[in-house]
């Protein structure tokens, strides 16, 4: 079983300026390349989230981008949000960059176009859910910040045997007065649920900043399933954006499959029936 | 190869029915609710003659108060010109010199900057039409364009300030059209476009870039989505500096702030504006 090291950044972008951006995550990684293997951006990294029509100006394509990441340092992988311009269709899309070359696209599936989000109104929908190979042997898989909150999609990356979901996201401090606050303490007990439930590494990575006035919690934080959160190995802060260090043991899976729990007895084919059954009795 | 007017033409716009959309939608917004008279500030340039003269057709020209609002050092024919249409459309009018409000700040904090000074008048002229609107009951009717509004070539809280305003969607070079359609008299549609903020004041020249031209690069990008990329090539192939299209962009971008209500930093889970969305003719 191997351990890895990785970064994750609570980065600030610039509103719609792709090329500044792209300039910070590249110093971000050169910086970061002698501690880890493995860096982690938030959702939309390299344009901001609060887009509205300039989603489209940052629009760009696997091709644009594999050129951009062609200069990043070959020792490390990034993986950053970006909007992603595809036969017709703009995503909200996160992708792993390895020596220029991109390991995985996930396009964001579930939208928010609700309360404050307005995502529909600018992007095309994901249509697929893969995983990769992390780290040669292992699979992640990736669910940007709302794709989370919709119960099969998690479960659908445990029915692959993903061991580490990769949640990036973009979810604004809001209710700050209120006792049902939605804040990253609703994201930590949601995602050390999934991975009590599901046997599998969530590592969250929020951004910082703030959009049109809209603020960002700037946060980010790793479950395991054996221990729970994670501390960081270290914290630092380069050019003004906030990171965490932290140490990936893969062996705490398998400890936590040795200690046993709920996804043992998980019985695909029965959730599908009786998923079947209780949709035909809603309807 | 086409010709640049080809490739980047000036919007179009069909005359009798934009003209007779806009009456009846000025007609409607003021009715629902209940408010029958309007106040325009009239400068004696063609926004204010186009906005003044939809506004009579929509509510008759007995319902529409104008306002001209000198000072000292504003043109005469601005003065002239804004009488002259008033009489045109048979539109009541007040003259009310703004100098004796906008002297005493000026002598007293040492304004000299044209800027500073220009965009006070501006907001001093909204503080009277906005009383006036008090006074008579009345909505203000805006009379920016949308090449000004786009370029940021307004002032905020000053001239952008009215409750409906009838040209927002009219680029200049349509202005222009509408005008000349509805009969404003033609020194006025003819003269140099100017805000008149400080003696010899123009638009263009202050701009840098002729209300046409920029027209025509708006309208492709504001209208029809077209790149700043696209646009940029294209004026390379037509062997077209680049400076003033740049230009433009930026002008667009950095304006931006003057379109939008301010921001609020968002605390709550319904914060107006984000989640709090209802429409400004609620209910009515």
């Amino acid at each position: 079983m191997q351990k890895v090291k990785l970064a994750a950044v609570s980065f600030s972008p610039y509103l719609g300026d792709f090329e500044k951006n792209l300039q910070s995550h590249r110093s971000l990684a050169e910086h970061l390349a002698p501690k880890v293997d493995f860096l982690f951006f938030p959702e939309l990294s390299l344009c901001g989230y609060l887009l509205e029509n300039l989603a489209h100006e940052c629009g760009k394509t696997l091709k644009e981008l594999e050129l951009y990441f062609a200069s990043f340092p070959p020792q490390i992988t990034v993986f950053a949000g970006f909007v992603l311009y595809e036969n017709g269709h703009f995503y909200n899309a996160y992708a792993g960059f390895s020596q220029g070359k991109p390991l995985f696209v996930h396009r964001k599936i579930y939208l928010p176009t609700y309360g404050m989000f307005d995502e529909a109104r600018y992007f095309s929908f994901g249509q697929s859910l893969d995983y990769f190979l992390f780290h040669s042997q292992e699979r992640a898989g990736v669910l940007i910040c709302e794709d989370a909150w919709h119960l099969p999609l998690p479960y659908a990356h445990f029915l692959a045997g993903v061991s580490l979901v990769v949640v990036p996201s973009a979810s604004p401090m809001r209710g700050v007065q209120d006792e049902r606050e939605i804040n990253i303490e609703r994201w930590k007990g949601r995602l050390l649920c999934y991975s009590e439930s599901l046997n599998q590494f969530y590592l969250y990575v929020n951004r910082a900043g703030i959009d049109d006035g809209v603020l960002f919690p700037g946060e980010v934080f790793l479950v395991s399933p054996l221990r729970g959160l994670i501390p960081a190995l270290e914290e630092g802060e380069f050019e003004k954006n906030r990171y965490k260090l932290f140490l990936l043991d893969f062996e705490e899976r398998q400890a936590s499959a040795a200690k046993g729990g709920p996804w043992q007895n998980d019985c695909f084919s029965l959730n599908k029936a009786l998923l079947e059954k209780s949709h035909h009795a809603r309807f | 190869m086409l010709a640049f007017e080809e490739l980047f033409p000036l919007p179009r716009v069909d005359k009798g029915k934009v003209s007779s959309l806009l009456v009846e939608g000025l007609r409607y917004e003021f009715l629902r609710f209940g408010i029958k008279r309007a106040v325009i500030g009239v400068s004696g340039g063609i926004d204010s003659a186009l906005a003044l003269a939809l506004a009579k057709e929509a509510l008759g020209s007995s319902q529409v108060h104008a306002y001209l609002l000198p000072f000292e050092a504003s043109s005469p024919f601005s003065l002239e010109h804004g009488k002259t249409v008033c009489e045109k459309f048979s539109v009541p009018y007040e003259i009310i010199d703004i100098t004796s409000m906008a002297k005493p700040y000026f002598e007293s904090q040492a304004i000299s900057n044209q800027l500073r000074q220009g965009n006070v008048l501006a907001r001093l002229r909204m503080i009277v039409l906005y009383d006036m609107a008090a006074k008579h009951g009345a909505f203000v009717v805006g009379t920016s364009n949308k090449t000004e509004l786009l370029l940021g070539y307004s002032t905020l809280w000053g001239d952008m300030a009215s409750a409906v305003n009838p040209l927002g969607d009219l680029y200049k070079s349509q202005v222009r059209i509408l005008a000349d359609y509805l009969g404003i008299p033609q020194e006025i549609c003819q003269k140099p476009p100017s805000a008149d903020l400080w003696p010899g004041q123009s638009d263009e020249a202050e701009l840098r870039i002729t209300y046409d031209f920029a027209d025509r690069i708006l309208y492709q990008y504001i209208d029809l989505c077209r790149s700043r990329e696209w646009i940029c090539n294209t004026l390379s192939d037509l062997k077209m500096p680049l400076e003033d299209a740049r230009r433009i962009f930026q002008l667009v971008r950095q304006s931006q702030f003057k379109r939008l209500m301010p921001t609020i930093l968002k605390i709550s889970q319904r914060t107006l504006g984000r989640e709090f969305r209802f429409p400004r003719d609620w209910m009515s």
